[in-house]
C-alpha cells in the first residue's frame, strides 16, 4: 500500500536527469523504514523501560540538564536496544517484497527480496533464486539472533 | 556553584509550609522543618510517611503544591534539580552501569565544566577518601550488598565524612537506631506530618505524642483514667495508681507512658507507685531480661539489666511492680 502511495505521489515528480522521484533509492529506504518503524520503536521502548528512573535523576542531581542526561546516561544505556531494533529491522526489510516491488526501477538499487523475485520469474533462475533464498533465510535468522543477544546483554547491564 | 563543598560554607535548608499531593493522596501536610548549616539531620518515620518525598522535594524531583524550599537563604522552589547543587544518594545507589567507578565519580565534576586535570585530582582524592582507589576501573560496584556489620561501618564513615567536610546532611531512614546513632537532630514524621523535631535524647525523653513515644524505642502505653482533683489527682490503670504532679500537664484522653527500663520488679520507695502483678512472659535479650508483667487487664514491659548469676522471676510468679512517678509521661495521640 505504502509503495503504491509513494508511486502515485512521486512518479509525477521528475528529478534532473529524467528519473521519477518515486524510483529513487531513497524512496525505498523511506518506505521500508516507515513499515519497520513500529518494531524498531518497540525495541527502543523496551530498552528505555529497562533504565531505572533514579539513574536519570542521579545525573540531574549532579548538575546535568535534561538534554545532557539523555546524551550521557539514557542513550548509552539504550544503545543495546537501539542496535537490536536496527539489526532486526534491517534483516526483515531486506526480504520485504511488497513495497520494494512497486518502487524498484534499476537492478543496481534493488534489495535482496527483489532479486529473489526476478530470479524466480524464469526457469533458468530457479537455482540462483533458491541460493538467494537460503541467504535471505540465514540473514533473517542471524539478524534475529544478533538482536536477541544485544537485548539480553543490555538487560544484564541494566540490572547490574 | 562550582565551588567545592568543603570550600563553601555549609548551607542550611528551610522548608516552609509545604503541602504536596499525589492525586487525591496528601503526602505532605503543611511541613515546616529547618535544618541548620553543618547539621546531620534525619527524617525518620515508617514507610509511606512522606520522608522520601520530602527529600526529593529538596533535591528538586518533586514540586510542592504550596510552600517554599530555601537552601542557604534563597528560595529554590522554582529551580530544576541541576541548578540546586545538592547531592542526593539514591536508595538503589543509582550508579551508571555503563561507566567505570572513576567515570561515575567524575560525572558531576564534568557537568560543572571543571578542567580535566582538576577533575582527575578530585576523583582520585574522593576515591582515596573512601578507600576505593584500587577499584577505580571497576564497573560492577562493590557496595550494593551492605550486610549488618558493614552498615555500622558505613554509618560511622558517613558521620566522619560529614564532620570533616563540614556538610549539611539529611538522612532518610525508618530505623530509629540508625538515626539516633548518627544524627544531631531528627524530624519524626508520620502520615505526611512532622510529629516532632529534636535531638535523639529529647525525642526519647520528652516525646510530644504517642506516635513519637512508640516509634522511638519501646514504650509502655497504658490506658486509664484520672481520679481526684487538685493535689490529689492521680492516673489509675486498674490497681496501679500514679499521683500526677501538680506541674504535669495532662492532655484530655491522655495515656500513661513510660519506658520499660524505668519500671522495676520488686522495688518500692517514696517516689514509686507500686502494684502487684504476675509475670506473663520472659525474654532473654543478652544484656537485659525483658519481662511482661500483667496487672489486671494491662500488660507492662519491664527491662532489667542482666548480670551473670542473677536470679530470674519465673512465669506466673507474683511480683511487685514499681513505677517511678518522675519517669511517667501523659500523652495523647
Amino acid at each position: 500500500m505504502l509503495g503504491i502511495g509513494y508511486l502515485r505521489t512521486f512518479y509525477g515528480v521528475t528529478l534532473p536527469g529524467g528519473q521519477p522521484l518515486a524510483t529513487l533509492w531513497l524512496t525505498i529506504v523511506l518506505a521500508l523504514a516507515v513499515r519497520r518503524l513500529p518494531y524498531a520503536l518497540r525495541a527502543c521502548y523496551a530498552a528505555l523501560q529497562q533504565i531505572s528512573v533514579s539513574l536519570e535523576e542521579a545525573a540531574e542531581n549532579l548538575g546535568a540538564t535534561k538534554r545532557r542526561t539523555i546524551r550521557r546516561v539514557v542513550v548509552p544505556l539504550m544503545m543495546g536496544g537501539i542496535l537490536a531494533g536496527f539489526v532486526s529491522s534491517f534483516a526483515t526489510a531486506a526480504v520485504e517484497l511488497s513495497a520494494t516491488l512497486m518502487l524498484v526501477q534499476s537492478d543496481a538499487d534493488a534489495p535482496l527480496a527483489y532479486g529473489l523475485y526476478v530470479f524466480m520469474q524464469s526457469a533458468a533462475g530457479r537455482g540462483p533464486g533458491a541460493a538467494l533464498g537460503v541467504i535471505a533465510v540465514a540473514m533473517v535468522a542471524l539478524g534475529s539472533l544478533a538482536s536477541h543477544l544485544l537485548i539480553e546483554r543490555n538487560q544484564r547491564a541494566g540490572v547490574a | 556553584m562550582s565551588a567545592p563543598p568543603h570550600a563553601s560554607r555549609a548551607a542550611g535548608v528551610r522548608i516552609e509550609g509545604v503541602d504536596l499531593s499525589y492525586g487525591a493522596h496528601r503526602v505532605l501536610k503543611h511541613v515546616d522543618v529547618e535544618v541548620r548549616p553543618g547539621e546531620f539531620f534525619a527524617f525518620l518515620g515508617p514507610s509511606g510517611c512522606g520522608k522520601t518525598t520530602l527529600l526529593r522535594l529538596i533535591a528538586g524531583f518533586n514540586q510542592a503544591d504550596s510552600g517554599r524550599v530555601l537552601i542557604g537563604g534563597p528560595d529554590v522552589s522554582a529551580l530544576p534539580p541541576w541548578m540546586r547543587d545538592v547531592g542526593m544518594v539514591f536508595q538503589s545507589y543509582a550508579l551508571w552501569p555503563h561507566m567505570t567507578v572513576q567515570r561515575n565519580v567524575a560525572f558531576g565534576l564534568e557537568e560543572r565544566k571543571l578542567p580535566r586535570r582538576e577533575i582527575e585530582r578530585r576523583v582520585a582524592a574522593a576515591l582515596d577518601l573512601v578507600g576505593l582507589a584500587d577499584l577505580a576501573e571497576r564497573i560492577d560496584e562493590p557496595l550494593s550488598n551492605l550486610d549488618a556489620k558493614l552498615r555500622l561501618q558505613v554509618r560511622r564513615e558517613l558521620r566522619d565524612l560529614q564532620r570533616r567536610l563540614g556538610l549539611t546532611a539529611i538522612f532518610v531512614t525508618h530505623d530509629q537506631e540508625e538515626a539516633n546513632a548518627v544524627c544531631d537532630r531528627i524530624a519524626v514524621m508520620n502520615e505526611g506530618v512532622v510529629q516532632q523535631v529534636g535531638t535523639p535524647v529529647e525525642l526519647y525523653e520528652r516525646p510530644a505524642n504517642l506516635f513519637v513515644a512508640s516509634f522511638l524505642g519501646t514504650a509502655n502505653i497504658l490506658q486509664g483514667e484520672i481520679i481526684g482533683s487538685g493535689a490529689e489527682r492521680a492516673y489509675c490503670v486498674g490497681k496501679l495508681r500514679l499521683p500526677i504532679p501538680s506541674s504535669a500537664s495532662v492532655p484530655s484522653g491522655a495515656r500513661m507512658v513510660f519506658r520499660p527500663q524505668d519500671a522495676r520488679i520488686g522495688a518500692s520507695g517514696p517516689d514509686m507507685a507500686a502494684v502487684s502483678g504476675t509475670v506473663a512472659s520472659r525474654e532473654f535479650l543478652g544484656a537485659t531480661m525483658r519481662y511482661v508483667v500483667r496487672i489486671g487487664e494491662a500488660e507492662v514491659i519491664v527491662d532489667t539489666p542482666f548480670h551473670t548469676g542473677d536470679a530470674m522471676h519465673e512465669i506466673e510468679a507474683r511480683v511487685t511492680l514499681g513505677v517511678p512517678v518522675r519517669s511517667v509521661l501523659w500523652l495523647s495521640a
